[in-house]
């Protein structure tokens, strides 16, 4: 079987497309792609409208099965191929997009689904979701980015210490740390001063080559701060509450995102806001060689998420699956993975929401809003297992690399992908025999 | 026994400060004004220093004397001889303090511990408010929780709400010199929002809508589609209330200005929710009240919410309406948005007119609207924390949920630190909320007469006069030996 892919952020690319529009698709690619290969041959294409149906007229005269796996929102995805062409999609809220604003008829996801006929997502969640304005036959899937084998190394050579002790972690890019910061120029008076505009970043900061040490009870987000859904406002607020008289506890926020300068001080702001902290916040922006990544991983106690929806959570998905324990809200993409055996599981309720990529920012879909004293609890108690309870700890640790094995082996998304895959140039064979018949 | 009332607005100046700080302690005097008459006599006062003298001379003929203080712990008149004891509303689980705002510093009154130390005792609204009292002061601090005795007040239009049709298909509310919006003529529409330097690079093609197959159809959830009942009722249909009067305009057409006031008949069919509230005050959270019942209510002609809006710079708020609204469009119930002041008179026609009153606040002193409308034997949708904890339950209302915990600033400080907290609504329990409220009204109407009863009832007990006086009684009367016991007339003594 030839297995023709595309994203619009390439290896070439992704490095500067961070936090832009569909940057995450380079990276389900990237960790789908081995378990693709295992099912047929992948291949690559810059432009789908110029090159996919070439591949696939070719496929046809020598009799390959060929397969169009477009890694694209559905308004995205070519909607004109004669190959059969799946869109893989991530989705967040309880209603797609199903009305055509701005006069673009693709914008209604529903009738752009209807004409490619079947579909990949990365969780039950979204299945349902489609299901609901599809119909129950619609042919969905969940197969999310398969990261749990990757982490084999990490979790078999890590015992998983729930407490950080003397770890450097080397990077090139920028650090900012609430403790060596002056929080006092993140007050009220300075934002008066700049009239609306960003405050600057602290002259604190460390730039280039710089290494961080981290000890004590460590929690890690790595999430893109420009995407609002994110919530960090919560997690960095309800951290110094929790943590307001605890000077081993800290909260590590690796920034995915092109340009931090004006995020930055809006989270010093947050800071400032609590008062005064033992706690310690540091925020790092810059690309993590595998190294680093490694080490910040290792160093870490908890992964926290306090979105208000979630596709899959690559970082979440890939810590989770090396042993660490999440801290997390248990719904949208969440909730097939995040529970009580490998979480501090954070309460949430419904609030209503905007697509976000609609302009006309109509409300349309309900996304989930998060119970901030639960969060505060979760941090107090996540620390106090770290601290007093290592078996609790090694029990979610191994609650956690379970759970994501049933969520994202490279065995179960394969086997899914897969049948999707067979489906859909199953169903579409038919189609074609009854097009070429001049009936 | 001598009882002054201190306020800084008075009955002459109340028209002209609403919805500036404090205003609301005027109607909070003004509803206690009448019971205290029965316990003493009552005089106002809006000088501090007409209470010494006053007293001097109720010590002088052996009469006991009190100043009830209705303002702000930090505006409490202090340093008097007269035993005084602020009554007011708090919505926050603490106190300030006066380290939490560096503006506070020069005044420390701005601790309220110190405030409550000086004076002879408190009478907080609610009981959440008590507790915190008690917490920075100690158990033995001499506070009492007494909400306004509203009961009695609204005893004419409970009669009236009781010889009309119950949950009646039309009404019609007249009020002078209003400043009326109805979503039904703003011509709402969610592409007036669009942005256009917003496109995100979605292909367009002119074959698409060719191209692309038609939606496909689903079955709508008809939640609303429920047997219609109606209670049988002797009243006759007011069939005069329905002309106009002359001079009178119905509602007229409104963008984004603000309509002029006019004399307005508002005809409102269906079921009528009604909320009081200033907008400004971030507390009210007008914003999950609008969202909630424009999606609850998206496919439901008969259903209308009434905003009683007050405050300051109500264009603005008007602005910040009609965006909200746009986004949510398009909608099928109705939402009426009424600015500014309104008379005694045309209040009480509003709470007549109402089947629900909605309360969606992250936190509450008391909230006399909502106390006045559930007296007046209108069930409530709202929550059951801080204030409302004292009287909002399944029995009266639909409860909706909300979690604790929320930091936040103080709301007379310098917004710079967060010193305390406050809740956060569950917006989809208060959406739902708002659905089985409906479903209740046009289906179930024996289970509403029976839930406007409770309210009657269970308000009775909680704020009826008899209650409240013998709280204030046996409140006044310990203060009274206190006063007399000690020295000073303060309650220094018992804190901690």
């Amino acid at each position: 079987m030839l297995i023709l892919t595309h994203t619009t952020s390439t290896r070439d690319s992704i490095r500067n497309d961070l936090g832009r529009p569909e940057y995450s698709y380079y990276f389900v690619l990237r960790e789908l792609r081995p378990v693709l290969e295992d099912l047929g041959v992948v291949v690559e294409v810059e432009d789908p409208e110029r090159d996919v149906d070439l591949l696939y007229r070719n496929c046809q005269r020598h009799g390959i099965p060929c397969v169009f796996l477009s890694f694209s929102p559905p308004h995205k995805t070519p909607i004109d191929l004669e190959c059969p062409t799946l869109p893989i999609f991530a989705w967040e809220f309880d209603t797609i997009p199903n009305e055509g604003f701005m006069g673009k008829p693709r914008n209604d996801w529903t009738r752009v689904l209807a004409k490619l006929g079947g579909a990949v997502t990365h969780s039950g969640f979204i299945v349902a979701a489609v299901k609901r304005l599809m119909g129950m036959d619609f042919p969905i899937i969940s197969a999310p980015a398969p990261v749990w084998d990757n982490m084999a190394r990490l979790r078999d050579s890590d015992p998983c210490t729930p407490v950080a002790d003397n770890v450097v972690i080397a990077l090139d890019g920028m650090v900012v740390d609430s403790r060596e910061t002056d929080l006092a120029l993140y007050d009220k008076a300075s934002l008066l001063a700049f009239e609306g505009h960003p405050l600057p970043l602290p002259d604190s900061r460390r730039e280039g080559r710089c290494k961080v040490v981290l000890d004590g009870v460590v929690y890690t987000s790595i999430f893109n701060p420009g995407d609002g859904r994110k919530n960090w406002p919560d997690m960095i607020l309800a951290f110094c509450i929790a943590f307001r008289d605890v000077a081993d506890a800290t909260l590590v926020l690796k920034l995915t995102h092109y340009d931090v300068s004006q995020l930055v001080p809006e989270m010093l702001e947050i800071i400032h806001r609590c008062g005064e902290v033992a706690c310690r916040v540091v925020m790092l922006h810059g690309y993590l060689e595998q190294d680093s990544y490694e080490q910040l991983l290792q160093g870490t106690s908890y992964s926290v998420n306090t979105s208000m929806g979630e596709g899959q959570c690559l970082p979440l998905m890939e810590y989770m699956s090396a042993g660490k324990p999440g801290i997390a809200p248990q719904h949208s993409s969440m909730a097939d993975y995040v529970d009580e055996s490998c979480a501090f599981v954070l309460r949430s309720s419904l609030e209503p929401s905007t697509w976000p990529h609609d302009p006309r920012q109509a409300m349309r879909t309900l996304r989930h809003r998060l119970d901030f004293g639960s969060l505060v609890t979760a941090y107090r108690d996540s620390y106090r297992v770290a601290k007093q309870e290592p078996d609790r700890y090694a029990m979610l640790s191994r609650g956690a690399v379970l759970s994501l094995q049933q969520y994202c082996s490279r065995e179960v998304v394969r086997e899914r992908i897969r049948d999707a895959m067979a489906g859909h140039i199953a169903r579409h064979e038919p189609a074609e025999s009854s097009r070429a018949d001049p009936a | 026994m001598r009882i002054l009332l201190y306020c800084n607005t008075t009955q002459e100046s109340i028209n002209s400060r609403l919805g500036t700080p404090d205003y609301s302690y005027w109607y909070v005097l003004d509803a206690f004004r009448a019971l205290l008459g029965r316990l003493g006599t009552v005089e106002c006062i809006d000088d501090p220093t007409l209470a010494d003298p006053i007293w001097r001379k109720c010590r002088d003929a052996g009469e006991s004397c009190v100043l009830l203080s209705f303002a702000p712990p930090h505006k409490t008149p202090l340093g008097l001889e007269c035993p005084t004891i602020p009554v007011f509303a708090w919505e926050y689980p603490n106190l300030p303090r006066l380290g939490d705002e560096l503006s506070w510093l020069h005044d420390p009154r701005n601790d309220w511990a110190d405030v409550f130390r000086q004076v002879a005792g408190a009478i907080p609204l609610s009981r959440h408010t008590r507790r915190a009292v008690l917490d920075a002061l100690g158990e033995d601090y001499p506070a009492t929780a007494i909400p306004t005795p509203s009961w009695h007040r609204y005893a004419d239009l409970r009669q009236r709400i009781a010889a009309r049709a119950p949950l009646p298909a039309h009404r019609v509310l007249r009020l002078r010199q209003a400043r009326v919006v109805d979503s039904h003529l703003l011509g709402l529409n969610a592409d007036g929002m669009i942005n256009p330097d917003h496109d995100d690079g979605t292909p367009f093609a002119a074959d698409d809508d060719q191209l692309l197959p038609p939606k496909p159809v689903m079955a709508e959830n008809r939640w609303y589609d429920v047997p219609r009942r109606s209670l049988p009722t002797d009243a006759p249909e007011p069939a005069s209330l329905q002309d106009a009067l002359p001079g009178e305009s119905d509602p007229v057409p409104s963008g984004w200005a603000l309509p002029p006031p006019l004399d307005i008949r508002l005809p409102l069919e269906g079921v009528v929710y009604t909320s009081v509230l200033t907008p400004s005050d971030g507390r009210k959270n007008w914003e999950d009240m609008l969202t909630a019942f424009a999606w609850a209510f998206r496919d439901v002609e008969d259903a209308v919410l009434v905003l009683k809006l007050g405050g300051v710079n109500l264009e603005k708020r008007h602005h910040e309406m009609v965006a909200l609204l746009s986004k949510l469009a398009p909608f099928k119930c109705r939402i009426v948005a009424i600015h500014g002041y309104i008379d005694a008179g045309n209040y009480e026609d509003l709470i007549a007119a109402s089947d629900f009153y909605v309360n969606a606040s992250r936190c509450e002193g008391l909230c006399m609207p909502l106390l006045e409308y559930l007296c007046a034997g209108i069930p409530a949708i709202a929550p059951d924390h801080t204030a409302m904890a004292d009287y909002i339950d399944g029995e009266l209302a639909f409860v909706v949920a909300s979690s604790d915990g929320e930091p936040t600033v103080w709301p007379h400080g310098d917004y710079t630190f967060n010193r305390t907290t406050r809740h956060r609504i569950d917006w989809h329990s208060l959406m739902l909320a708002l659905r089985a409220s409906y479903v209740m009204a046009r289906s179930e109407p024996e289970e509403y007469a029976a839930m406007s009863a409770r309210a009657v009832a269970r308000m009775r007990d909680y704020c009826g006069d008899e209650t409240v006086e013998t709280q204030l009684t046996s409140f006044l009367a310990r203060i009274g030996e206190g006063a007399f016991d000690g020295a000073s007339g303060t309650a220094a003594t018992s804190a901690s």
